[in-house]
């Protein structure tokens, strides 16, 4: 096994429907380095029939199959079934991404990715879903209450006013509160962008939702900048 | 053209109206003085035969003069008869009491008849032969009929004057006509023009409905096949990018997954780097080919409020830096040839390299100005400590500070696309300044 996943994650059953043979084995190779047990299908219908047949913890669903659209797929899926799915395209315009989106999917991730990528999607997916089976919608760090579902966040019951990018910014920062989020972890997975992206643009972002949070760099309450690493997420002392 | 169509057809009806009416009112001039002329010469006749037959009698002719001057519209008849011994001057009998002048007295002299073009008409003077033993040529009395060109107003006039009313009336009649005309050539290429105008604005233009003259339709349905065709073409461009988009990010990920399969540590983060700089380019690569998509076949946007609305995006970083940051722009709009999309992604590589590459504090300064030629002109300042002097805007896959290289050289093709430049210079501080001219609309 790859020495690359530096979390423990539990043994996890995915089903992953790609019908580029390369994609399809070296995922099926890599996830499985990483201790999941990995289903494959190289066309939509296939993958339907394996996803009712072996019932897996989370299906990774590619739009351009060859027999039927990956939408399609995903409807005649969630029709009988909640398995979460993440949509695993090249397609990364607003249209498709809504498309998918609305017809039931939990999350996208845009080709090209990586594993460890895919993997900390599969993650968070689980943990949501599993959260949300077990009564856990929200995320509560301090005064800082953020529900997931309803894509809402509140600081001592009041309302924030957040863009769609600053409330995946801030909740992935909640969901890892106290831990040093480096800038390349967050474009990665608030942007989906580990390449190209600039650590400016998390800068300016991180500015915005420090204004939000009524706190500056130089007087900080919930985000502490660590220099040369990254950004962290805690309660203030006293609060929670 | 409506205008040059009134001119033209305005000049050609006067012509032709003066063609007809100068012409017809010299012919009426001429038949009314030939009338004249015609009644003239028969009062000669008549009074001809009055004074022949009334000798003695001079009271009559007199009477008679008096009765057809009265009635005479320009005609005068005068008689003169010549010296005798009850009037050794002569005696003249009418209305004219000029005494007699050359031209009588021969008439009288020769016997002859003549008539004579006068000021302002023609005379007659006709001898009139008394009969009798003691008719002498010296005895003759000659009858003096002045035939005058009428005076206003007239017959004439008046006939003049419904020519010209009629030209006017003709004259106006054919205005409207021929702006009507025009009206109905124009009105149909306009609607043309229109929507020749608004196509790309839309994402679907409906067809345009054909009316006015049957070349502007032919127009109008050769536009409307036109732009059926331009829409296919697009359709199949977004179609083939999207298959591109496939293409090219497919292999990418195979690459990528295959870099995860490598043990080493260091040849992986190397080759995952060599990978991030690909996506990049691929990356590149596709938003290019989706230019049509984004801007539609005609790119227009409000380059000040875009430009000022992503300055401001940025100030909430520079106040938590510590750094001075103004925005200057004025306070109407000017339009570009670039889409939102792409002023903000030029804005944003300009500030991200400001941000990235001058020390916390560095005082920053955005300007937006009208450009000359249309346009407007951007300008990012910084007081930092300036970029290398030999960078070219233009090259391609060069990397510092760990970026891919691209930032500056899309900057320079949304720059170049709009019909502006980007160029590099040394600020007034000794900092960085980059100015990027955006050109405006088509």
């Amino acid at each position: 096994m790859v020495g690359q996943a530096d979390t423990v994650v539990p043994v996890t059953h995915l089903l992953v429907i790609e019908d580029d043979d390369r994609i399809r084995t070296l995922l099926i190779r890599s996830l499985r380095d990483r201790g999941h047990a990995v289903d494959s299908a190289a066309t939509g219908m296939e993958g339907l029939n394996r996803a009712l047949e072996t019932r897996p913890d989370l299906v990774v669903l590619d739009l351009g199959l060859p027999d039927v659209d990956g939408t399609q797929v995903l409807a005649m899926l969630r029709a009988v079934s909640e398995i979460p799915v993440i949509i695993a395209s090249a397609r990364d315009d607003d249209p498709s991404l809504v498309a998918a989106l609305d017809a039931g999917a939990d999350d996208y991730v845009v080709k090209p990715y990586t594993t460890t990528q895919l993997e900390a999607r599969v993650r968070a997916v689980l943990r949501r879903t599993r959260s949300a089976h077990g009564g856990r919608e929200q995320v509560v760090v301090g005064g800082l209450t953020i529900d997931v579902r309803g894509r809402r966040a509140t600081l001592d019951g009041n309302q924030l006013d957040l863009s769609p990018r600053e409330f995946d910014l801030l909740l992935h920062l909640a969901e890892h509160a106290g831990d040093v989020v480096t800038k390349k972890e967050l474009l990665t997975q608030v942007w989906q962008q580990p390449w190209g992206g600039s650590d400016k643009t998390v800068d300016v972002h991180l500015s915005w939702l420090r204004r939000k949070l009524g706190e500056t760099a130089d007087s900080p309450r919930y985000l502490t900048t660590v220099r040369g690493v990254g950004v962290r997420l805690t309660a203030p002392d006293g609060i929670g | 053209m409506r205008r040059s169509l009134i001119i033209t057809s305005s000049a050609t009806v006067a012509m032709v109206l003066l063609a007809l009416l100068v012409p017809m009112a010299v012919l009426l001039r001429s038949y009314a003085l030939e009338d004249r002329l015609s009644r003239a010469a028969l009062e000669v006749q008549a009074t001809e035969t009055v004074v022949s037959g009334q000798s003695e009698d001079m009271g009559a002719v007199s009477r008679y003069l008096d009765s057809i001057n009265r009635a005479g519209e320009g005609i005068i008849t005068t008689v003169y008869y010549p010296p005798s011994p009850e009037h050794p001057d002569g005696l003249v009998v009418g209305p004219n009491d000029s005494p007699e002048d050359a031209r009588v007295r021969e008439a009288r002299r020769t016997g002859q008849a003549r008539i004579d073009d006068v000021d302002g008409g023609a005379q007659f003077l006709v001898p009139v032969s008394l009969g009798g033993t003691s008719a002498r040529a010296e005895d003759t009395p000659v009858i003096r009929v002045d035939v005058h060109e009428a005076e206003f107003p007239s017959p004439v006039h008046r006939a003049w004057l419904v020519l010209a009313l009629l030209g006017l009336v003709v004259f106006g009649a054919a205005l409207v006509l021929v702006d009507r005309l025009g009206r109905s050539f124009v009105q149909p290429i306009r609607s043309l023009a229109a929507h020749a105008q608004q196509l790309g604005t839309t994402t679907h233009t409906e067809p345009m409905p054909l009316s006015g003259p049957a070349e502007v339709q032919e127009l109008g349905a050769a536009l409307n096949r036109l732009v059926v065709r331009i829409e296919a073409l697009l359709e199949r461009e977004r179609e083939s990018v999207a298959d591109l988009s496939h293409r090219l990010r497919t292999p990418v990920t195979a690459l990528r997954l295959g870099i995860d399969q490598i043990t080493d540590r260091s040849e992986r983060a190397r080759l995952h780097s060599d990978a991030d700089r690909l996506q990049a380019m691929v990356d590149d690569v596709v938003s290019e080919a989706r230019r049509g998509q984004r801007e539609g076949l005609v790119a227009r946007t409000n380059g000040v409020s875009v430009l000022v609305e992503r300055s401001l995006f940025w100030e909430p970083l520079a106040q938590d830096q510590g750094r001075s940051y103004t925005v200057d722009a004025p306070g109407a709009a000017i339009e570009v040839r670039a889409s939102a999309e792409d002023l903000t992604a030029l804005l944003d590589v300009l500030l991200d390299n400001v941000f990235s590459h001058t020390p916390e504090g560095t005082a920053v300064r955005v300007s937006i100005a009208p450009r000359t030629g249309g346009g407007l002109l951007l300008t990012v300042e910084d007081h930092g400590p300036g970029l290398p002097a030999d960078i070219d805007v233009s090259a391609r896959g060069s990397s510092g500070a760990g970026s891919t290289g691209l930032g500056l050289s899309i900057a320079s093709r949304t720059a170049i696309a709009s019909g502006g430049e980007l160029e590099l210079d040394a600020g007034t501080t000794g900092g960085t300044c980059i100015r990027v001219g955006l050109g405006p609309p088509e």
